[in-house]
């Protein structure tokens, strides 16, 4: 027969141990939930065309978007490489390719750098984007500064593009992020290609969390 | 006991000079070695070379891309035997739905499909879907016209196995059959389900032979060949075919060869043809006893400061079959952590609890036995993921590790390949310093006895070396000396304007050299130059493809000079002859002695255009005679003055007995190097001629004169021209 103390102590038990557990899974990294954005800035796009050459030729071409505010000032460059034609073997197979690197150098003065994410996106069915992987980097071709990689997409599929999702490693002011992706073309040289490089930053200005977007765009003529 | 074993192949090395410039490159370079318990290849093509190359692994670095691929196999330990087993069940010609009429010495292919054999092999490998039927009683699993013996003659004085002669053959009874009663031999064939006594139907391709021996006595028998085994069940998912012989009427006092014998020669099984008898069946059975790829293995070695490697880890750049392609193991149980939680959580609130209210008894050991049972099922799944193997697939910067397929009641597969891609990333940005790179594949190979058990284990390696030499010949100071012979994968163009040479000449040689283009855009002049520097002759043009001869006045260190028109640039190849004799370019005539080609020398027959001249030549090596054959060789070796090219009519070879009398040998082989068989045209003397260029051969073998006894010599006669002597 369950008396009042047994009452009390199931009662009580109901109302910590899920508490406690709620507590611990967060503590242990089990369940995490997502930053409220309270603002989005979108910066301007900024755009590079380039003509396609017909054979291998070393562009080094460098275009920047910079976004500096009160709180935050980012630069997002892109670098376009090479180009090669005809390349045999990874990743192209035998198709045309050119080498963009993605370069992304961040501080804040207020609050702390929570994650940043690059994505290239696929907007022509002619192209394909690929992040590649070599065994003498951790990540392939990826070099991070106060971030830890969270989430890559290597490949690009028929709706999406690549991407990389970093997460802030320790609230830090400053971080680095830097991709190279090859950009592969499918066609005969005839096709005019286009993809959209877009950072997306999201930082605490000390009050509550920001999100700033920049674009550039890039084209291949 | 367990014993290693080491092997490791010879030497090969591949050599480019330096580029100064991206370039693709495409070639390839190869080696292989084997020993008694695995074979173990590797290829590279080097694919092409970056020069500042800023996009990854380079980095701004040089680099050369490569595509390396290892093969391995361990079936040269696989083996069948034999049993009598009686059983005999045969199937009659009714059931079989294919006949072939062939006449005496006939040998016909004939298709498997949709169905395959598996011999001698694994799965997807050794699978034949054609086979040759000979009238003589036997069936090969190659073009029996492709290998060295290709008339169906009979295996007399030889043994099973013998690497000598017809190779991959099942022989239920290889003797020299005729025609039956009806005036042919009659083959039927055909896929059936047959029930061979072993529990089960499976099936068979049955060939049944009606033929008669040289008495005329009807010689009957079949062949089973059986269905290359599936997947499932699993205890056969790797076995080979069985093989089953039936006799219904046979003589066995009559030699034949009675067996079966693999790819190469070196293993089979054979009967002994006395114990023949009607009515009986032999089951060749594959023995169970396989040598296993344990791992293949892609290593790249340098020990170069100024030199590094990167493999791809692209999983889908990582190509082979037979082995674990899975990089990642499974990620560790989820709901460990979930134990770690709970546990900490529960133990937190009994004590809260106990300190708060001081807790009923049996609360707090239920809480002891929950915690106790948690921390039992963490440390468990710590020890099940220490003790789980190491990766199926392993990539550094350096090397690349697959595991092969694990056995199955030691069966497994024998067959195995890797593929990777991979940088060899160049530092020195001076490009003045000498590089190479070994790249290895091996074979891991353990050996399992009856009951799974390894006894013996081992590795077998091989590699290739490529090499990257130092352009620094841009100034005559600096010409590299070289001497009559192909000089390939040099560079021009982009920074290299300027390539010298040098060779020591006297006076009277004559110098020839050419260049050839091989890889790029390589269009050039070329110039001879004195010992004093003074230029004496040189292309007007430049082309792709320059050539330059001249005949030396002094005795010194002549130079040669390679430039390249405009912005043109790439590899070529440097062909350099210092003649001795104007009046060489005629074919070299070469003896094989048993072991060894022996060069007789240099066959004169230089003529007017299309004016034949007979010469005959008495060799000063005696051919060897081997299975009735005397094997010779024409190679155009001998550099002309212009480049050599000779017109060749008809050849002969004379046996001259100890009694001075000729026996012609008959001409019954003749293979071009480029052209393939030329026998007909050097047969009978007429106005069709075979000719020969600069590095062709002509592979000859003559018939041994039968009833000729004591050769002493022989003669070899060419009938020909060589028009460039003036």
């Amino acid at each position: 027969m369950w008396n009042l103390r047994n009452w009390k102590t199931a009662w009580i038990l109901s109302v910590i141990l899920p508490i406690s557990l709620l507590a611990t899974f967060r503590f242990t990294g089990t369940i995490s939930g997502p930053v409220e954005i309270s603002e989005t800035v979108i910066a301007e796009t900024a755009s590079l065309n380039i003509t396609r050459p017909e054979k291998y030729r070393i562009f080094n071409e460098l275009i920047e978007n910079l976004h500096v505010d009160a709180v935050v000032s980012i630069n997002f460059s892109l670098i376009v490489g090479s180009y090669h034609e005809n390349e045999p073997g990874y990743p192209s197979d035998g198709k045309d390719d050119v080498s963009v690197g993605a370069i992304m150098h961040s501080n804040v003065n207020t609050g702390f750098i929570y994650s940043a994410k690059i994505l290239f996106s696929k907007v022509d069915i002619n192209a394909a984007l690929r992040i590649p992987r070599f065994s003498g980097m951790p990540l392939g071709s990826i070099k991070l500064g106060n971030l830890k990689a969270e989430k890559i997409q290597y490949r690009s599929t028929d709706e999406q593009g690549v991407y990389i999702e970093a997460m802030g490693i320790g609230q830090p002011r400053n971080c680095t992020l830097e991709i190279c992706v090859f950009w592969v073309f499918l066609d005969e040289n005839n096709v005019k290609h286009e993809t959209i490089a877009t950072l997306e930053l999201v930082h605490f200005n000390g009050v509550h969390y920001r999100k700033v977007v920049i674009p550039i765009r890039l084209e291949v003529v | 006991m367990i014993s290693l074993i080491f092997i490791v192949s010879p030497v090969s090395a591949w050599q480019l000079e330096r580029p100064g410039s991206y370039l693709a490159l495409n070639e390839r370079d190869e080696n292989a070695t084997t020993n008694n318990f695995g074979t173990v290849g590797i290829g590279v093509n080097v694919v092409s070379y970056y020069e500042n190359e800023q996009r990854p692994p380079t980095n701004g670095n040089d680099g050369v891309k490569l595509y390396i691929a290892a093969t391995a196999n361990t079936r040269k330990r696989l083996e069948y035997y034999w049993r009598d087993r009686g059983y005999y069940s045969w199937v009659e010609d009714a059931s079989l739905p294919n006949q072939l009429l062939l006449t005496d010495e006939e040998v016909v292919a004939v298709s498997l499909y949709p169905f395959k054999v598996r011999f001698w092999g694994g799965p997807c490998s050794a699978e034949y879907s054609t086979i040759w039927l000979s009238s003589n009683g036997w069936l090969s699993f190659i073009d029996p016209e492709h290998v060295s013996t290709p008339l169906p003659n009979p295996y007399y004085g030889r043994t099973i196995p013998d690497s000598e002669g017809l190779d991959n053959f099942v022989a239920p009874l290889w003797k020299d059959l005729k025609p039956n009663a009806q005036g042919y031999i009659r083959i039927n064939y055909g896929w059936i389900t047959y029930y061979p006594g072993y529990g089960a139907n499976r099936l068979f391709f049955v060939i049944t032979w009606n033929a008669a021996n040289a008495y005329g006595v009807p010689q009957i028998f079949q062949v089973f060949l059986e269905r290359a085994p599936p997947y499932l069940p699993f205890d056969m998912a790797y076995t080979n075919s069985r093989i089953l012989f039936q006799y219904k009427t046979v003589s066995p006092m009559d030699f034949a060869v009675v067996g079966i014998e693999d790819q190469g020669g070196w293993r089979g099984a054979s009967y002994e043809c006395w114990y023949l008898h009607n009515e009986m069946m032999i089951d060749f059975i594959d023995s169970g006893m396989y040598t296993c790829i344990s791992y293949l293995v892609i290593r790249l070695e340098e020990s170069d400061p100024y030199a590094s490697t990167d493999i791809i880890e692209d999983s889908d750049w990582i190509r082979g079959y037979n082995v674990y392609l899975n990089q990642a193991l499974p990620p560790r149980d989820p709901t460990a952590r979930y134990a770690t939680a709970v546990g900490g959580a529960a133990t937190t609130l009994l004590s809260a609890l106990d300190i708060a209210f001081g807790i009923p008894r049996w609360v707090s050991g239920c809480g002891l036995i929950l915690d106790c049972g948690l921390v039992l099922y963490d440390l468990y799944t710590l020890a099940a993921e220490e003790q789980s193997p190491a990766e199926p697939l392993e990539i550094t910067n350096t090397f690349i590790s697959a595991q092969g397929y694990e056995p199955t009641y030691s069966i497994c597969p024998v067959d195995a390949s890797l593929c990777a891609t991979a940088y060899w990333i160049l530092n020195d940005n001076q490009n003045n310093l000498p590089h190479s790179l070994k790249v290895w594949a091996e074979l891991w190979w353990t050996e399992f006895d009856y009951y799974g058990i390894p006894t013996q284990y081992g590795v077998v390696k091989t590699f290739v070396e490529l090499k990257l030499a130092r352009d620094t010949n841009d100034i005559r100071a600096n010409a590299d000396r070289i001497t009559s012979g192909i000089y390939k994968r040099l560079y021009i163009g982009a920074y290299d304007q300027s390539d010298w040479y040098k060779v020591n000449v006297n006076q009277g040689h004559t110098i020839s050299v050419a260049v050839d283009r091989t890889v790029g855009y390589t269009d050039v002049y070329l110039a001879i130059y004195d010992p004093q520097g003074n230029f004496r002759k040189g292309t007007a043009y430049h082309s792709s493809n320059v050539y330059v001869n001249y005949r030396a006045d002094v005795t010194g260190d002549w130079f040669i000079h390679v430039t390249p028109y405009d912005i043109y640039y790439g590899l070529y190849r440097l062909s350099l002859n210092v003649l001795h004799d104007d009046g060489e370019g005629c074919p070299t005539l070469l003896v094989w002695n048993g072991t060894h080609f022996l060069k007789e020398g240099v066959l004169n027959i230089h003529s007017e255009p299309d004016r034949d001249t007979i010469v005959q030549h008495r060799l000063k090596t005696n051919p060897a005679r081997q299975n009735f054959i005397y094997t010779l060789k024409l190679a155009e070796i001998a550099y002309g003055y212009n480049f050599s090219h000779s017109y060749i009519d008809r050849v002969k070879l004379y046996a001259i007995d100890d009694k001075g009398k000729k026996h012609e040998c008959y001409l019954m082989y003749a293979n071009h190097s480029t052209q393939g068989n030329v026998l007909p045209q050097l047969w009978f003397s007429d106005d069709i001629r075979i000719e020969t260029f600069k590095d062709e051969e002509i592979d000859l073998k003559f018939l041994a004169p039968i009833f000729a006894r004591n050769i002493a010599s022989f003669i070899f006669e060419i009938e020909g021209h060589n028009p460039y002597k003036t």
